[in-house]
């Protein structure tokens, strides 16, 4: 089925992704990992703009570039040259931008979603290049009624890629789904820490029926930039219900009341005064360079769905679930080859659930305790009730699956104890005893759930099933 | 070779640092012409000036003010920076210490160098006719004159150390862009501008750039191999040189360069000429066509790389501010503290850049930048060197400088395409000294200092 878009959303992105995965920022030798230090302690007189410090560009930005290109199944140019964007703001240490203008490092690429219809959706990636990121400004108040603002230079020349896509996208659903893949790939591909503040940012364009494009700045989460879409979208359906026009603007997205509003009317457009930087040469990248780096590109999210299904036999679903995140799929694949696969990818895929509940990294539990496990579980040692309880113990509590199996008293119910709960069971429910008997096949569901609360839930439940049936003979047959 | 400097440091080993020191201060503060020559005395701490066996221990050095120098005041002589005090060396500073040099004071200049803009601190005159200007960085070239250093490191952005040589009758010797680290140089122009010398003799300038070159990996348009400039010069040419003659050498001399010229600086340079001839060196005219638009080119690219250069000084994080009650006023009132010749120059490349018309000017000036340097190569398949007077105007009159206008192509050709140029004193005209401009092929320094080792060593007495 194809999806009809009937009110012809078109939204298309721009995506500036932090490579602060690179050791040092853009254009000097300081650290892009200053998450733990204070303000303005990671900076040199280069990345403040102190006079008379040259640029000097971090080959590895370029490299980062290059790899996420190829992850986009982009071309790579061959040639690539800095621009400066010039315009005054306090944030801006130089006065001028480094980025790049018609000879993008990246261009002509696509990531392949879940569309709306359920089909495989492509959404084009038109162009990615790379600039360096201003310092941060904090004001002091709210951004309208602010008591003076402070400048953090630490953020001053981190390297960014900028990726725009195609309007491709039909649905606020379909922005989401993109971002997530998108992420999903910047972390394989490890140029990116994206738990750090500010790390993708996006703007996002929306139009609806062909008409007038609006553009949603600085938008720091995936859900936001759903939602941004999601009101843009009504928005403008609404204005063109009543005869009203929507004018091209740029718009602030507020995600307390989750509503865009108008930052400035674009009547003019800004004069940037793009120009080649004078102190960076251009840049040739040989075909051997782009396929070392291709040769070093890891898996990637769909590789390894692909894999996964095959390898391990597992439903496109779980396979999917599982490879989201790199370190999740590890996690999930270090375990896989010491158990039982299949196990071992629905255990895992509980954890991922019991994880994002608590929004922990898979950081917070170990592989060998997955393994225990599933090897627990499939020994007949606890059953799935003990298992989920060991998971969400260890998530809150810590310890070990062994101790905390022994803590809890978890371990599956020796077989007297289950028959005793059964002939319990049987003789205190007369009713459902008899229902059963007359033929009533579920009314035995009722019994061993007594049998379950008797034994506070260790009992195995196909073992209690039999055994009620057992009892229910041996009282009212006599056999 | 290095003559100054040698007999400069026979008595700083009697006199030590220190006192070397104090009399080179002496004869700045109180010989008259050399009045404004430094902006900002530095406080050397001798204790540190160790190094008796650095090839430059205990010279004093003066460097202009648009050179980075940690905890020395440095102004660019422009008022916006005044107070500014870098917290980091530049490149220069650092290997000049290394060599056990002191620096005396930080030299002036023309705000930010630019041709017409007068220092804050006020111009300094030319020792010769105080009715002239000593040159965009006449602070540096008087100091030379005037015997207190033997050698002052300066950039010569627009020409300012070629032709403040001339102006003075010192030499200014600039290096192939790239063979001199401009980390720590506060240029405008980054394409155009690079880190210079001037000096009584050429072997100073030699013995300098060459404790100044090499590569650094903290500027991107840092050569990665070192140039010698002492002894680098060309295998097929060394046996000449060794015998003080340019036997068999090709010197083309593009009449381009000297149209306009007064009669008398032609008969000068005609003088020159046969000086070469003497020592053996074939001269001929050529011409050099795209020079016929260099001064346009060099004057378009300048200001537009200066319209972005000069947009950090805003007033935020350094140097002076005018306060007011938002950041972007604050910062067009603290722009007004350019002279009023740095505002033109912004504004003029502010307009060049303009997205309706960088196509027509700097886009195009770009182009015809490429052409020019590619019919200066071919020259050079030709020629050995091309020579020039290293200027065919006499100075700017130092209370008219602000409508002084650069538009010497032997300059401008040179610094677009960033080759090695040296200007050496030769003769006079209206009693103000003149240059003689020697220019090379990239990274042809040493045969170029040679050259101009020899000439200098030949003309000797005709200044």
């Amino acid at each position: 089925m194809i999806y009809e878009n009937p009110d012809k959303v078109k939204i298309g992105l721009e995506i500036h992704v932090q490579l602060n995965k690179a050791n040092t920022k853009m254009f000097c030798g300081c650290t892009t990992d200053y998450t733990e230090s204070g303000p303005n302690e990671c900076v040199c007189p280069g990345c403040l703009a102190l006079p008379g410090v040259p640029p000097v560009l971090n080959q590895s930005s370029i490299d980062f570039a290059i790899r996420i290109g190829l992850a986009l199944n982009a071309k790579i140019n061959k040639e690539t040259d800095f621009y400066l964007k010039n315009y005054f703001y306090p944030d801006l240490g130089s006065g001028y931008q480094t980025t790049q203008f018609d000879k993008p490092i990246v261009y002509d690429g696509y990531v392949l979603i879940d569309g709306e219809d359920g089909l495989e959706h492509k959404v084009r990636i038109r162009r990615a290049h790379m600039e360096d990121d201003p310092a941060k400004l904090v004001h002091f108040g709210t951004i309208d009624k602010s008591t003076g603002s402070a400048a953090d230079f630490n953020r001053s020349g981190m390297p960014l890629v900028e990726i725009v896509t195609e309007p491709d996208m039909r649905s606020p659903k379909e922005v989401r789904r993109f971002l997530d893949k998108l992420r999903s790939i910047l972390e394989y591909l490890d140029v990116v820490d994206s738990t750090r503040e500010g790390s993708i940012k996006a703007d996002v364009n929306v139009s609806v029926q062909n008409k007038t494009r609006v553009e949603v700045k600085n938008i720091s989460s995936h859900r936001a930039a759903e939602k941004a879409a999601q009101f843009e979208i009504m928005r403008q359906k609404d204005a063109y219900r009543k005869g009203k026009e929507v004018v091209q603007e740029t718009r602030h997205f507020d995600e307390v009341r989750n509503v865009t509003v108008s930052l400035r009317a674009k009547e003019t457009e800004d004069d940037y005064r793009y120009f080649p930087a004078f102190d960076l040469v251009s840049y040739k990248i040989t075909d051997k360079k782009i396929q070392k780096i291709k040769d070093r590109l890891p898996e990637l999210p769909d590789a390894k769905r692909e894999r996964f299904v095959k390898q391990y036999d597992l439903s496109e679903a779980l396979a999917k679930s599982l490879t989201t995140e790199k370190e999740f799929a590890d996690f999930f694949e270090n375990a896989a080859r010491k158990t039982d696969p299949k196990m071992a990818a629905s255990w895992a895929d509980i954890i991922r659930g019991e994880l994002n509940y608590r929004d922990l990294s898979v950081k917070a539990i170990k592989t060998e305790e997955l393994i225990r496990i599933v090897e627990l579980v499939s020994e007949n040692k606890i059953n799935d009730v003990g298992g989920v309880l060991i998971v969400r113990t260890l998530l809150d509590e810590g310890g070990t699956a062994d101790q905390i199996v022994k803590a809890k008293n978890l371990g599956i119910a020796e077989d007297d104890e289950t028959k005793k709960a059964a002939v319990e069971a049987v003789s205190e429910n007369p009713e459902a005893v008899s229902d059963y008997l007359n033929g009533t096949e579920k009314a035995i569901n009722f019994i061993v759930g007594k049998v379950m609360q008797k034994t506070k839930g260790k009992a195995d439940a196909k073992t209690a099933r039999e055994m009620v049936i057992e009892a229910i003979d041996e009282k009212y047959n006599g056999n | 070779m290095s003559e100054t400097i040698k007999s400069v440091k026979e008595y700083i080993s009697k006199e030590g640092a220190k006192q070397a020191f104090k009399r080179a201060e002496n004869v700045i503060k109180t010989k008259p012409e050399c009045e404004n020559a430094i902006i900002t005395y530095s406080n050397p701490d001798f204790s540190k000036v160790t190094n008796e066996s650095g090839k430059l221990y205990g010279i004093p050095i003066v460097i202009s003010d648009n050179i980075s120098t940690k905890d020395i005041e440095t102004t660019c002589a422009s008022n916006i920076l005044k107070g500014y005090i870098p917290p980091y060396k530049g490149d220069a500073e650092q290997k000049l210490e290394a060599e056990g040099a002191v620096i005396l004071g930080k030299g002036n200049i023309n705000e930010f160098l630019i041709p017409n803009a007068p220092s804050f601190i006020g111009d300094v005159k030319n020792p010769y006719d105080d009715k002239y200007t000593a040159g965009p960085a006449g602070g540096c070239a008087v100091s030379v004159l005037a015997g207190s250093v033997p050698v002052s490191v300066a950039s010569d952005a627009y020409g300012a150390v070629r032709l403040s040589a001339s102006y003075t009758g010192i030499t200014g010797f600039r290096p192939t862009y790239g063979a001199i680290s401009r980390y720590g140089l506060i240029y405008n122009s980054g394409s155009t501008d690079q880190v210079s010398i001037l000096a009584n003799k050429v072997s100073d300038c030699a013995t300098v750039a060459n404790v100044l070159g090499g590569h650094d990996k903290r500027d991107t348009m840092s050569l990665l191999d070192p140039l010698d400039f002492e002894k680098g010069v060309s295998k097929a040419r060394k046996k000449i040189y060794d015998s003080d003659l340019l036997e068999g050498i090709k010197i083309g001399i593009p009449e381009n360069f000297i149209e306009g010229a007064d009669f008398e600086i032609v008969k000068n340079f005609e003088k020159a000429i046969k000086i070469f001839e003497s020592l053996g060196a074939v001269c001929e005219t050529c011409w050099f066509e795209a020079a016929e638009f260099s001064n346009e080119i060099h004057e378009i690219i300048t200001a537009g790389e200066a319209s972005a250069m000069l947009a950090k000084y805003d007033g935020t994080r350094f140097g002076q501010r005018i306060d007011s009650d938002n950041w972007h006023e604050m910062v067009a009132k603290t722009r007004t503290l350019f002279g009023k010749s740095v505002q033109d120059e912004i504004i003029f490349g502010t307009n060049l850049l303009r997205s309706k018309q960088i196509q027509k000017y700097y886009m195009k000036a770009l182009k015809l930048r490429t052409d020019l340097v590619e019919e200066i190569n071919s020259l050079f398949k030709t020629y050995d060197f091309l020579i020039s007077p290293t200027t065919i105007k006499i100075p700017a009159v130092s209370k008219d400088l602000e409508n002084w206008f650069l538009t010497d192509k032997s300059i401008t050709s040179i610094n677009l395409a960033g080759l090695p140029a040296i200007s050496v004193p030769f003769k006079k005209y209206n009693g103000i000294p003149t240059g003689i401009q020697i220019a090379g092929n990239l990274k042809k320094d040493s045969d170029v200092l040679k050259t101009a080792y020899i000439f200098e060593k030949k003309s000797k007495g005709e200044n």
